[in-house]
């Protein structure tokens, strides 16, 4: 029940801060606010309910996995939506996390199950909670990609433009997908014989990592990128997207019947699902962008750019 | 030099090689890897599977290809951290994070030369001191395809003992006061406080089966079958990924019992299909059994009585003191190919004449002598004179007969079309009867067998395909236990309360317990679990599975990786210095 409750007021949080978005009025901000905290709570509760009933650390099986995946995202999100009080980044983070617990309630089986014996390792708490504060970021810093794109001038009142936000976003959550890939590896040593067996959920999360650290080494490789913030944006929107293929959709590749950590239920649907969703946004944003920049032009055509400080700038002297 | 040098540290040619071997993984994932070379051409055909082959396409993560990319991703940070080191001041984290990944590259590239891995699977009584290797090849065609060679290994390995935890199993209890679902863990207790009941789990069987065993005049449920001999069949069967071993099994005792009435029974040996039959054979001397393995023989139970005679191909035998007579028309020595001029599966057809005329003409087979098909066996169909039986009793190269006419069996064995032998065992005698596949070991002879149905463990190593659990139910002063099999659905009943099987007792986790010998050391004993492997001569030993069908064998993995050091180290440092490096700039002060 408070599985369901906790979907019901993420989703309630989602169009609550959509209407708000479409309408342009934070009217009705602080109730989604509330909803989507009450949502949180209730996840917090259901992680806790779970480990209680199921008597081992409740991130087993794509039903547990998913909530606390939803968790992870949702706290990280919240972090970021006290920076900036912006309803296009609630309304994303919450919609992310109702289909997320959706797919967990309508298509996961919620059937609490004995731990496989090559779970039962010290290393599983340790692999899947880096893995999952490092998914949590890196939504966060999904969401925040998409805000950038539509709204560029963003800063914290501390003064931390929103582009410096997402790359510092990534750089944060990169450690503990690296702790993840790691522990996993040292994991499958001694439960497998072997670190690493090219598996495709093992290659996925690699592919993931090497995204992230693409992304990291970019502004460095390519100065002139610090200059177009929104190219980097794109670039973590398509690693996160590799994140919900990993996590989610590993189950439609062909050889995934081999593989010995790729779901058994499929939630390739969902992950198109998330997938017509990001772009749907990103059409919106670009839409709204586009009349913005043209309303701009013609009225202030002598206008100077915005001072940015630029994500580059974070990471030159290293 | 310089020049050369910042060439091979750019980040950009490190962006450009990331952004190759993600794009290589990705096609290793979306191209199945590794399978039969029919498999790819089925998906891909001819064409599209060579080009998939030349292309090192079907296996991706091995090719040169592949090696080269890491390679280059190797030199180049090798070059940009030697780079940094002398222009600019390289700082502690990023240092450490670029030394981690070589390390890991080293010891990746050691493994890809000097790895080695195989499975073994290793029985109760068959110590194993080499793994079968299964590799990918390419073959003189340039098309890939999977071979197995066997590598001895520098230890033996003798499986003292196979164990599986169960996860604690779920029971429906119905008392007066309703019915419920408990979980009860193993050797644990349940109280349900409505019904002033309590059950307690006492003891499982990961496998039980029920099976006639011998019983004490006065047992409650016993029955009387008569004579029988006590036989045990040892199997010789190879077990799966052990091409050149072979794994000994051992059934029980089976009971194989003789008809009441009778006074010999005739056993059937075949080699390759292992199998024993035994026939009615009413009023047969001993004297003429001998003669039954030289000669095509036919049975006639009839009326209570038996009529036995040889015959050949189209003679017409009457049967003494009836109205009865069989025609023979046609024996081969195999059904179903007549020309084969082995006893493969001995066969007659026959017709049954009797006062209502011909019956239809029916097969008979030696080796299966239930089967008649005139006598509505086979074809579900009845003939003209349903209460006669025919048997047909051809020359078998194997054969074990046994009288048990008096107070000791007379035994008559025959073995590979040789002379036949008599045996007259004591009460004590065990008789081992050899064969090429599987012997026949013969125990005891009791003349009346009493036995009773009992639940007992089933043989072999457990797999807890059916379980049955110990139950006790204490309900005010009545405290009784029973056996609950998994697999009655209505379950026992046990002090006036209903206990079933509902479900848990799923394998948590498996144990082999192993001796291992290495030369020059005592012999060690160890227990490998699933995520507790063990050492031995530089390999890692780990619990890999087991026979689930038969229980006959676990299998272990045996794995050997010297570059295992450096990549744990690499991965140990990879993360420490990643973190260091990257939550500097995440939480830089702004």
């Amino acid at each position: 029940m408070i599985a369901e409750l906790t979907f019901a007021l993420y989703a309630l949080a989602a169009v609550v801060w959509t209407i708000g978005v479409i309408r342009r009025r934070d009217a009705m901000s602080g109730f989604a606010t509330f909803a989507c905290a009450a949502a949180l709570a209730c996840n917090v509760a259901f992680i806790g309910m779970r480990w209680r009933q199921a008597g081992h650390f409740p991130a087993s099986g794509l039903y547990e996995s998913l909530f606390f995946f939803t968790f992870m995202l949702t706290l990280a999100n919240f972090m970021v939506l006290l920076q900036f009080r912006v309803q296009l980044l609630g309304a994303l983070g919450s919609a992310l996390a109702a289909v997320m617990t959706a797919l967990a309630i309508f298509r996961a089986s919620s059937e609490v199950r004995e731990l496989p014996a090559a779970l039962r390792s010290y290393w599983f708490p340790l692999h899947v909670t880096a893995y999952f504060v490092g998914y949590g970021t890196m939504g966060a810093a999904f969401v925040s990609a998409i805000v950038q794109i539509a709204r560029p001038e963003l800063k914290t009142s501390r003064g931390l433009a929103i582009d410096r936000l997402c790359y510092r976003l990534c750089a944060f959550g990169f450690p503990f997908l690296t702790i993840g890939l790691t522990s996993g590896a040292l994991w499958a040593k001694s439960a497998w014989g072997r670190y690493w067996g090219w598996d495709p959920k093992e290659t996925l999360g690699l592919i993931t990592w090497l995204a992230y650290l693409i992304y990291l080494h970019l502004p460095l490789a390519f100065p002139k990128l610090r200059k177009r913030p929104e190219i980097l944006s794109a670039i973590l929107i398509a690693a996160f997207c590799a994140v919900i293929f990993t996590f989610i959709g590993a189950g439609g590749l062909p050889d995934s019947t081999k593989s010995m950590h790729v779901y058994s239920v499929s939630g390739r649907d969902f992950f198109y699902a998330a997938v017509a969703l990001t772009v749907l946004c990103l059409v919106y944003v670009f839409y709204r962008v586009s009349i913005r920049k043209s309303k701009d032009t013609s009225k202030q055509e002598d206008r100077k750019p915005a001072d940015r400080t630029n994500p580059g700038d974070d990471n030159g002297k290293d | 030099m310089r020049t050369l040098l910042d060439k091979l540290a750019s980040l950009r040619l490190t962006i450009a090689t990331l952004i190759l071997i993600s794009a290589a993984s990705g096609l290793g994932t979306l191209i199945v890897q590794r399978m039969p070379a029919e498999s790819y051409i089925e998906l891909y055909g001819s064409v599209g599977s060579r080009a998939l082959h030349a292309a090192g396409l079907t296996d991706v993560y091995r090719s040169r290809w592949f090696i080269a990319l890491l390679a280059l991703f190797g030199v180049n940070l090798a070059a940009c951290t030697v780079r940094r080191c002398f222009i600019g001041k390289p700082g502690g984290w990023f240092l450490l994070t670029h030394f981690s990944i070589l390390l890991t590259l080293a010891g990746v590239v050691m493994d890809l030369k000097f790895r080695r891995e195989g499975a073994m699977a290793v029985g109760p009584d068959a110590p194993q001191n080499h793994m079968i290797v299964d590799f990918y090849r390419k073959g003189p065609d340039g098309v890939f395809a999977w071979d197995r060679r066997v590598e001895e290994l520098p230890f033996q390995i003798a499986l003292r003992d196979f164990r599986i935890d169960p996860s604690p199993p779920v029971l429906s209890v119905r008392t007066a006061a309703g019915a419920r679902e408990i979980t009860v863990p193993l050797g644990g207790t349940v109280a349900i406080p409505e019904a002033g009941c309590e059950i307690r789990l006492l003891d499982y069987m990961p496998d039980a089966e029920y099976r006639m065993a011998p019983a004490e005049p006065g047992d409650p449920g016993a029955i009387d079958y008569g004579p029988a001999v006590g036989l045990t069949l040892e199997v010789a069967e190879r077990a799966a990924n052990t091409e050149p071993a072979r794994v000994r099994s051992t059934r029980p005792t089976d009971w194989y019992l003789i008809p009441r009435n009778s006074r010999a029974g005739r056993f059937f040996w075949q080699e390759g299909e292992i199998a024993l039959f035994s026939r009615e054979v009413p009023g047969v001397p001993p004297e003429t059994l001998e003669k039954e393995c030289l000669e095509e023989r036919y049975l006639v139970a009839l009326g209570g009585k038996g009529y036995e005679f040889d015959a050949k191909p189209g003679e017409t035998v009457p049967l003494e003191g009836t109205p009865f007579s069989l025609r023979v028309i046609a024996s081969r020595p195999d059904f179903r190919d007549p020309s084969n001029a082995e006893f493969a599966n001995p066969a007659a057809q026959v017709e049954l004449i009797g006062p209502g005329g011909a019956d239809s003409p029916r097969w008979v087979f030696a080796f299966y002598p239930d089967f008649d098909s005139g006598h509505g066996m086979g074809r579900g169909e009845q003939g003209l004179y349903p209460d006669a039986r025919i048997s047909y009793f051809a020359p078998a190269r194997n054969a074990l007969w046994f009288y048990l006419g008096g107070e000791k069996p007379v035994i008559f064995i025959r073995r590979d079309g040789g002379a036949v032998k008599k045996i007259e065992p004591n009460e004590k005698d065990s008789i081992q009867f050899p064969g090429r596949s599987a012997s026949i070991l013969y125990r005891s002879y009791i003349p009346t067998l009493l036995m009773k149905n009992m639940l007992v463990r089933r043989a072999g190593l457990p797999s807890l395909r059916s379980p049955a659990l110990l139950v006790e139910a204490e309900i005010g002063s009545r405290k009784e236990s029973a056996w609950v099999d998994s697999w009655t659905p209505e379950g026992s009943r046990i002090a006036g309360v209903d206990v079933a099987f509902r479900g848990g007792m799923k394998p948590v986790q498996f144990y082999s317990d192993i001796t291992i010998r290495e030369p020059g050391k005592p012999p060690r004993e160890e227990t490998v679990s699933v995520n507790n492997p063990v050492s031995a001569g530089g390999f890692k030993i780990l619990q890999s599975g087991y026979d689930q069908e038969a229980g006959q064998y676990a299998v272990l993995q045996i794995v050997s990786e010297p570059g295992v050091p450096l990549v744990y180290a690499g991965m140990i440092l990879l993360s420490v210095g990643v973190t260091g490096w990257m939550m500097r700039k995440a939480l830089k002060p702004l």
